[in-house]
């Protein structure tokens, strides 16, 4: 191996080994209190690297890889360390040995390409732009002879590639650190009203959020636009399921969307207590499955549950056949409102955490931990608002007035600390709550329905 | 007579959404209510129109097979959707997976079977609404009930009735089975309540209620005063209101009448049994019921010392009954209150074969014009059923005393549900059954 790649490797390294950004919002991190195992979810910089490999294919022997200077539409006070460990991470991942080099310009990469005699080089720009790692790789081959350099001078570009992931803790170690400040709040008309639950995400792949609507009578797939929730599809209950033997005369429903194992899309699981199946549907309402059981959320997918004594069973199973990373399980207690959230952690592993809410309260889970949070309405979400790798959990009042109801959001430090973060009254009360992905530089978004408007909080 | 479409919500949809999703927290789960109240409490048949039982307790544990939310609409409460016409005819189809709170699987043939028990007692008048009926069950599924030519909004807006809830094939009084909050356990001096798990329509907030059948209209305002209660019947306490309870008034859910029989000879001719009870001061007399106004002039009974009979067993009607007797006593023209075992009252009610009679009427709940034909059918049941099969059953809405004018019933008073309940409870009014809503009583 030619010895400036030994540099550039032993480079990466030490750049792998630099000490954590320690939070300014709670004591170091420490050893990790959980014992529930890391399963493999993937972080942004792991889904960037797979897609470009993946979409890069099969290589000449021996590339080297390089990278352009990093940009970013945020601060990025640690932008260097991130382009390097890109670097490291594609260059491990395409190339045997793995081969870097630390130049900064393309007629750099294909001038160190031809210096040691290689076929070609991978060229990187890495970007954060609208809350996302973009990570474009572009492979290029080299002329390998004098006569073929004399015709083709520069380097050829073979293939280019493109991969994107939403910013997450792991990746927020490099970038300026997020506050979760006082709300503002944007309220956009037209929403149905007696909305039972909510979700938000690309679900169809096309760069931006929808925002998923479940009332008695019908899903809705919208979107947020000048002041007005447009609907773009809509299907009703009734051609989706009958109505349930014994439904409840309080309705319980979910919403969660599941990132497919073959796209970008994602599914919709829903399921209310109205109606005797639950459904997956695709982003264009077809359904794809059905079960007699509820779903919930559970991490970054959904898992069944049973009603019992108008409760849900503690007893998780799964949904739709097949195995499921952490099923069978259980929920904490039985529970009548349920939100999860896989989230990554500063060190690249990942977390499932379990809100539930039941008899005696508010519960946050991951493994065998558990925090209490006290009295909380039945409109719960959570998740990593401020890409610090705990989380964060959204909840209502548990109050019988609208007129009472607030959006409490706080903070669970790793120490277990609670921070409350703000609270916004909602005077129609709130009749469901989700936590958006990351679409810019700042806060992820939340999302509740109060009374046939959504608010779009950030 | 048909409805216009948009009176109708889409079939299984209002099902659900008879009560607005307005809690932010969720209503609490559990609780057992306490209460006392002055009938008897050993049998119940909604397709009585005289038991006023069924009047005030029908909603938590019998659902109709339709029903009607907040603005009149009808909806499809245990059917699968509206009524519709298949090859000139009219069919319902019910949900899948009903079962009553014992259990028991509930199909068209329950449907059948409760039309044809309704058929056979006095509820059966209001089927004088639908002369064509003809019912059988659809061979290729038992779901579905074939019911002939009929006017499918004329046969959902006669089952969103109290009066013709669906009920299991095996229904019997004493031991109630239905698809609604609770299941209901009865006996000689109460009635048990128990949240019903098969519950058609959603099971009750509440884990239960305990309802004690009072010797007077007193015991209620008694018991609920010393807190020994959670609702008073008719009132917020005896001596002085109880602290904190918030009184409520539900409505009407029927009528405390005086009948004249054949035995009244002279005096038994139409509209003399109402002039009788316009001579009885209720409105003094604390009998429970709701003032009458545009009163006329009443007349004393004139005629020979008699009986004035009321059904054994309900105290209220016992105490009314005193009170009429008492009113309308003069010397000469005695008139005693005699309780009188049910099944005898029944053959001498069919018969015609009495003096004077207290009894109650229940409010079908089918528009003012059936407010009429419900009391005629004290009368006759010809009558009753010729007022219902009128073609124009539009009728303004007036007070029930003002309608018995050539009827041998005179109204003395609604019987309103209405009185206090303790503090740490929601007690909501039924939408359309009249009365509580029992199945969403819950705990604050």
């Amino acid at each position: 191996m030619n010895p400036r790649a030994w540099v550039c490797c032993l480079l990466f390294v030490g750049v792998g080994l630099l000490p954590q950004r320690v939070s300014a919002r709670a004591p170091a991190p420490t050893k990790s209190r959980t014992e529930a195992p890391a399963d493999p979810s993937p972080t942004a910089l792991s889904t960037v690297v797979a897609v470009v490999k993946r979409d890069l294919g099969q290589l000449p022997p021996g590339v080297i890889v390089a990278s352009a200077p990093f940009t970013s539409d945020v601060k990025a006070p640690r932008a260097a360390a991130l382009r390097l460990r890109l670097l490291q991470l594609v260059a491990s991942s395409i190339s045997r040995p793995p081969a870097a080099a630390t130049v900064s310009r393309l007629v750099g990469a294909t001038a160190a390409a031809r210096k040691r005699g290689l076929a070609g080089f991978v060229w990187l720009r890495p970007e954060v732009r609208a809350g996302r790692l973009a990570l474009t790789a572009e492979a290029y081959s080299v002329a390998a002879t004098v006569w073929s350099r004399a015709a083709r001078p520069g380097a050829t570009l073979l293939r280019q590639v493109h991969a994107e992931a939403r910013l997450d803790a792991q990746l927020r170690l490099y970038l300026t650190p997020l506050r979760i400040g006082e709300p503002r709040v944007e309220k956009f008309l037209g929403a149905d009203h007696g909305i039972v639950a909510l979700a938000c995400g690309d679900i169809d792949a096309d760069g931006r959020s929808e925002v998923v609507s479940m009332s008695r009578r019908r899903l809705l797939i919208a979107r947020l636009a000048a002041g007005r929730v447009v609907r773009e599809h809509d299907v009703s209950w009734a051609s989706l399921s009958g109505i349930a033997p014994v439904p409840l005369r309080e309705p319980l429903g979910t919403l969660t969307l599941v990132p497919r194992d073959d796209g970008p899309k994602m599914w919709i699981d829903a399921s209310l207590s109205d109606r005797g199946q639950s459904v997956r549907l695709d982003d264009s309402f077809s359904v794809i499955a059905t079960s007699p059981q509820r779903v919930v959320p559970f991490g970054s997918g959904s898992a069944c549950v049973r009603m019992k004594s108008m409760y849900l069973d503690p007893k998780l199973s799964s949904c739709w056949g097949g195995p499921v990373v952490g099923l069978p399980a259980r929920l904490p207690l039985r529970a009548d409102a349920v939100a999860s959230a896989r989230i990554v952690r500063t060190d690249g592993t990942s977390q499932r955490w379990l809100a539930v809410r039941g008899p005696s309260g508010l519960r946050l889970h991951a493994g065998a931990t558990g925090y209490a949070l006290g009295q909380a309405g039945a409109q719960v979400a959570v998740g990593d608002l401020d890409q610090d790798g705990q989380p964060d959990v959204v909840s209502t009042r548990d109050v019988q007035q609208p007129r009472h109801d607030k959006v409490d959001v706080r903070s669970i430090a790793s120490s277990g600390l609670v921070q409350p973060r703000f609270t916004l009254p909602v005077l129609a009360g709130v009749d469901a709550v989700a936590i958006c992905p990351v679409d810019d530089a700042g806060v992820a978004p939340v999302v509740l329905a109060s009374g046939g408007e959504i608010w779009l909080i950030r | 007579m048909s409805l216009s479409r948009r009176t109708f919500v889409a079939a299984g949809v209002g099902a659900l959404i008879a009560r607005p999703v307005e809690a932010m927290g969720r209503k609490p789960i559990g609780g057992r209510l306490r209460l006392r109240w002055p009938y008897a409490t050993d049998a119940i048949d909604p397709h009585d129109l005289f038991d006023p039982l069924a009047a005030c307790l029908g909603t938590a544990i019998f659902n109709t097979v339709y029903a009607r939310d907040s603005r009149g609409r009808v909806y499809s409460a245990l059917a699968a959707g509206l009524p519709r016409q298949e090859s000139g005819e009219t069919t319902i189809r019910l949900r899948g997976g009903l079962r009553s709170a014992t259990g028991r699987r509930i199909d068209a043939r329950d449907l059948l079977t409760s039309f044809k028990r309704a058929k056979g007692r006095t509820a059966g008048v209001f089927l004088a609404m639908l002369p064509s009926l003809r019912m059988r069950i659809d061979s290729s599924d038992a779901l579905r009930l074939r019911c002939g030519r009929v006017d499918p909004a004329t046969l959902a807006e006669l089952l969103c009735s109290p009066l013709f809830p669906l009920l299991p094939g095996t229904y019997d009084p004493r031991r109630p089975d239905g698809t609604g909050g609770f299941k209901a356990t009865l006996l000689a001096d109460r009635i048990t309540l128990d949240r019903n798990g098969f519950a058609a329509r959603g099971s009750s907030f509440l884990d239960g209620a305990t309802i004690r059948s009072a010797s007077d209209l007193t015991s209620s305002l008694r018991a609920f005063e010393m807190e020994r209660d959670d609702l008073g019947w008719l009132g917020l306490g005896l001596h002085r209101d109880r602290a904190k309870a918030r009184p409520f008034d539900f409505g009407d859910v029927g009528w405390m009448v005086l009948t004249t029989g054949d035995r009244a000879r002279a005096l038994a001719s139409p509209g003399v049994a109402q002039q009788l009870a316009n001579a009885v001061n209720v409105e003094a007399l604390h009998l429970g019921l709701r003032p009458r106004e545009g009163l006329q002039r009443g007349m004393p009974w004139l005629g020979e010392p008699t009986s004035l009979y009321y059904e054994q067993g309900s105290a209220h009607l016992r105490v009314v009954a005193e009170r009429v007797a008492a009113q309308l006593s003069s010397r000469g023209h005695e008139i005693r209150a005699a309780s009188i075992e049910p099944a005898r009252w029944r053959r001498l009610r069919k018969n015609r074969d009495y003096s004077l009679a207290v009894q109650f009427v229940r409010d079908p709940r089918l528009g003012p014009w059936a407010v009429r034909a419900a009391l005629a059918a004290v009368d006759r049941r010809r009558l009753a059923e010729e007022i219902v099969s009128r073609k124009t059953r539009r009728a303004p809405a007036r007070p029930a005393h003002l309608l018995t004018a050539n009827l041998r019933v005179g109204v003395l008073g609604a019987l309103s549900v209405r009185g206090g309940i303790a503090a740490g409870w929601h007690m909501p009014a039924h939408v359309h059954g009249g009365g509580i809503d029992w199945s969403n009583i819950h705990r604050l």
